[in-house]
């Protein structure tokens, strides 16, 4: 029945009946529908569209029930039990059931996910594997409407993970090679279609948070620039997706809506490259790179990042130290290639600026320009020497940002393997207590920081721009990702 | 009752209650007022304590610089009464419940316009600060903004003032009313006072002691000037009789004087030799009629003796009339519908012996019924002064030579060969009241006797 409603629905609107389109500028298209591969922001922002997990995120970070109506916890804290909404629907009209659950759980365990780091703390998941332990792994389902996860030990920041943009849930019986192209979900929007540059999302009208306010979601993919040219024009109503200064002109024709952004734009250093494959030099590096001055060229708004942790967060520095040593080391004679993101509208300014200032200090660095694409498949890879990237997080725990450091984390884009930081992260994870954590997190961040495999540029404040014509657009401390657009309204500007 | 006076419960209610309602309201105002300033201090009190006990978990969120945490908690503070709560740490706003944009930005310190109880009222926000303490001695962490919308708290205050107006109106009203019963019963000895002083005038009335003590001694006041005034009636009317035999005698004697003066000259003309036969022949004839005049004199003054005042009470003569009429209807059957009494409206008090003068009442109609054909009318009036009865016949009338010899008890009955001394009796009585029978002619042709009793 479902499908009809959906059917009539596109027929209604693609006829123009309560017609409404909102179209977001995005710097790239997602590289993929699938969550377990999702590094990047679009696709994460599409993931958030088209896909529910069990958890969500409110717009100040609560936790609160998706697809799961209703969740309790065993007094040790090891076995969360969780009861589905048995209203939920995916956009087929099936029910969400907890075999679709337990599957998509699991799949998050797998080879190919790049998020499996999160789900180690499940029984019978081995650190070093996938899953492919003789426990059975402790993702189960106990009625048609109810699962249970049992966790190794305690893991406090477990319901974050749940409630982020990766722990979506997919249709079981529909999974198959091409079901990502033309992928289904329970979340407020549709995938309706792919054409050139854009993606279209229908509304979701058997979702109970879309209340038809926005018809039409649409992604665009466009440079910095011509994304301004159409929000001057109105057809583009959302450039949230690129980090404008307060001074951008744009801001003088739509909203300017300001917020923190719990992120860190860094330059990565693979220490499975040289010549970053020894600390000194990587520190070295670090010391001469002046992250003030690019800072306060291109984001003046940005706060100063003193340490890898964004501000508002345990573990945030936000003074720089006092008893920084001065390294010894020299500088390198080896060319440093430098992957900078060619949707960043002032990307060649950046590559200038760098190679000039390290060249004073006695650098060879060359800038290469990428799309994020192929950047993000050097990030993967860990092809890239080093990289202008920005550090979001999944969800609001330090813990997130830390585990990319872990050894055999397949998203350590450094390379680092440090048993000390793995045993802390080990640690950390499993402390209930969040002082005796946040102990943990501070010996885990000096760690960190002294391997030197991330030169912290700036903590970004969002300036999101968006048109006079949208209504109720709140923003998200994450980033744009996880606003929630189903709330969104567009009224006629014409 | 005059247009201007009112009863003494009313006056003492309308004393006591002078303003009306105007009190009573300024009074639940007042009450309600002080209800819903002790209502806005409770709410203040409740939310600042509250908010204090969470200081010390937030001071610690503020250390570890989790600011994901602080969000939360203040955004489950801010769901459940709708406010606005915001954390300020070193003068920036570290997190709040309604704002993502002011975050990491300079606060900005709400307007507001007046100060109550510790906290800030603007025209949209009660404002309460409440600053983060780690410990009680430590310095202040930060410093939290609670800010309740105006609406959500208007609801909750008008509700208190409201019933507490409502409930002191009633309670109030109650009071009044109860006040008002209580002076009703309360000045029941004052009806009793009252009943008291009414049968003043009625000798035989006996009353019961009063529990006031003021009133109890006007009660016994009122006895004794009643006792005293039983005496002194006794004694006036006992002078009254004195005088009224005095002056009998004298009638008597002035009576007397001339028909002994005439006997006298007939028996010096019967025993003087110079007068001749005839002469002595009609005077002998002469004596008889004389000695029986002097006879009848005597007898009539002897039964005016008869008729003694008592003593003289106020009486509504209205009254009297209407008894004596029935008295005469039940001794004469015949009498029925004859008689016609036109009453005034108003009661006409005159100080009389009623039995007496009912009797003279009685004597009147009595004659006027031998002589009437169809119908007597009585009438009362109040004229130049004086009250005056008229008894009116449709006879053939009564001439004045007859009226004077009636009323000196020298005329005959009409009954039979014997003296008729009604009417004498009742001039007698008449005069003993003070007043005096006059014969007139009647509108119905036949006699009017007007029975005047002089002025009040």
């Amino acid at each position: 029945m479902n499908r009809w409603i959906i059917f009539l629905f596109f027929l209604l609107i693609e006829n123009g009946f309560a017609y409404s389109k909102f179209v977001k500028g995005v710097y790239s298209l997602p590289i993929t529908f699938d969550p377990i591969k999702m590094n990047d922001t679009s696709s994460l922002l599409v993931s958030n569209l088209i896909y529910e997990g069990l958890l969500k995120f409110t717009g100040y970070l609560e936790i609160k029930g998706a697809i799961a109506k209703n969740w309790t916890t065993s007094p040790d804290g090891k076995k969360l039990t969780f009861y589905l909404d048995k209203n939920k629907k995916f956009h087929n009209g099936k029910p969400v059931l907890a075999s679709d659950v337990v599957f998509s759980l699991k799949r998050n365990l797998s080879n190919e996910s790049l998020v499996r780091k999160f789900y180690d703390c499940i029984e019978g998941v081995n650190e070093n594997t996938t899953g492919n332990g003789t426990k059975e792994i402790g993702i189960r389902e106990k009625d048609s409407h109810t699962v249970e996860i049992i966790l190794k030990y305690p893991f406090p920041a477990f319901l974050n993970v749940l409630a982020g943009a990766t722990a979506k849930i997919l249709p079981k019986s529909h999974l198959n090679d091409v079901f990502f192209n033309h992928p289904i979900g329970s979340g407020p929007f549709v995938y309706a279609h792919r054409s050139g540059n854009e993606i279209t999302f229908v509304s979701n009208p058997s979702h109970e948070r879309t209340s038809q306010k926005i018809t039409h979601f649409v992604i665009r993919e466009s440079p910095e620039n011509e994304a301004i040219l159409l929000a001057k024009k109105g057809k583009v109503h959302d450039l949230a997706n690129w980090p404008l200064s307060s001074n951008n002109e744009i801001f003088k024709l739509g909203k300017r809506i300001t917020s923190p952004v719990a992120a860190t734009w860094i330059i990565g250093l693979n220490t499975k490259k040289e010549p970053f494959v020894k600390q000194d030099i990587r520190q070295k590096f670090k010391d001469d790179f002046d992250s003030e001055k690019f800072r306060s060229t291109f984001y003046p708004d940005a706060y100063p990042a003193f340490g890898y942790i964004p501000p508002g967060l345990p573990g945030y520095r936000a003074n720089a130290k006092n008893d920084k040593e001065i390294t010894p080391s020299k500088s390198s004679p080896t060319l440093i290639e430098i992957a900078i993101p060619i949707e960043l509208e002032s990307h060649k300014k950046m590559g200038t600026l760098i190679k000039e200032m390290m060249a004073k200090k006695g650098w060879r660095v060359k800038p290469v320009y990428l799309d994020w694409k192929t950047l993000m498949e050097g990030y993967t890879a860990k092809t890239l020497q080093a990289f202008l990237v920005s550090m979001n997080m999944d969800y609001p725990d330090p813990e997130f940002l830390l585990q990319n450091f872990e050894s055999h984390n397949p998203d350590n884009f450094s390379g680092l393997n440090n048993p000390e930081i793995d045993h802390l992260l080990k640690i950390a994870r499993m402390e209930k207590d969040r002082i005796k954590r946040k102990e943990t997190n501070t010996k885990l961040i000096e760690l960190i920081d002294n391997a030197s495999v991330t030169i912290n540029l700036f903590h970004p404040r969002a300036n999101y721009w968006v048109s006079n014509c949208v209504k109720n657009f709140k923003s998200n401390i994450l980033s744009d990702v996880y606003i929630d657009y189903s709330e969104i309204e567009i009224e006629d500007c014409k | 009752m005059r247009a201007h006076q009112k009863s003494f419960v009313t006056h003492l209610q309308n004393s006591l209650f002078k303003s009306g309602w105007t009190i009573a309201v300024s009074i639940a105002i007042i009450t309600s007022l002080a209800v819903g300033i002790v209502s806005i201090h409770e709410i203040i009190s409740t939310k600042r304590e509250t908010l204090k006990g969470l200081s010390f978990h937030l001071s610690t969120l503020i250390d570890s610089n989790d600011r994901i945490e602080v969000l939360r908690l203040l955004s489950s503070i801010s769901r459940n009464d709708n406010s606005d709560v915001s954390l300020i740490v070193d003068d920036i706003e570290f997190a709040n419940s309604y704002n993502n944009e002011r975050l990491d930005q300079k606060f900005i310190k709400d307007s507001h316009i007046i100060e109550v109880f510790g906290s800030f009222l603007n025209s949209k926000h009660l404002i309460i600060y409440v600053p983060i303490l780690k410990t009680i001695y430590a310095p202040q962490s930060g410093i939290l903004v609670y800010r309740l919308p105006i609406k959500n708290l208007l609801p909750k205050i008008l509700i208190s003032l409201f019933v507490s107006f409502t409930l002191s109106i009633i309670a109030l009203y109650y009071l009044n009313r109860r006040l008002k019963i209580a002076i009703d019963q309360s000045l029941s000895p004052l009806e009793d006072l009252q009943k008291e002083i009414r049968n003043f005038q009625n000798q035989d009335q006996k009353s019961s002691e009063i529990s006031i003590i003021e009133f109890e001694e006007i009660r016994q006041t009122i006895i004794h000037s009643k006792k005293e005034l039983k005496l002194a009636n006794e004694k006036v009317a006992s002078q009254k009789a004195k005088e009224i035999n005095s002056e009998i005698y004298r009638r008597l004697i002035h009576d007397l004087q001339n028909p002994l003066a005439a006997l006298k000259t007939m028996v010096s003309l019967i025993s003087s030799e110079e007068t001749n036969e005839s002469i002595k022949s009609e005077a002998i004839d002469s004596i008889i009629p004389i000695t029986e005049e002097i006879l009848n004199q005597i007898i009539a003054a002897k039964k005016n003796f008869e008729f003694d005042c008592k003593s003289l009470i106020s009486t509504d003569l209205r009254v009297l009339i209407e008894e004596t009429i029935k008295q005469v209807n039940a001794a004469f059957p015949s009498a029925k519908n004859k008689i016609v009494f036109e009453s005034p409206s108003a009661p006409v008090f005159y100080p009389c012996d009623k039995s007496t003068l009912k009797r003279s009442l009685i004597n009147i109609i009595e004659n006027g019924l031998e002589v009437c054909r169809e119908r007597i009318d009585i009438s009362l009036m109040q004229t130049r002064g004086c009250t005056s009865i008229f008894i009116s016949d449709d006879g053939n009338g009564l001439d004045e030579l007859k009226f004077n010899e009636m009323i000196s008890g020298k005329g005959f009955s009409n009954k039979g060969d014997r003296q008729a001394l009604g009417l004498s009796s009742a001039n007698h009585i008449v005069q003993i009241h003070g007043g005096k029978l006059i014969n007139q002619r009647s509108q119905l042709g036949g006699a009017c006797i007007e029975m005047r009793l002089g002025q009040i």
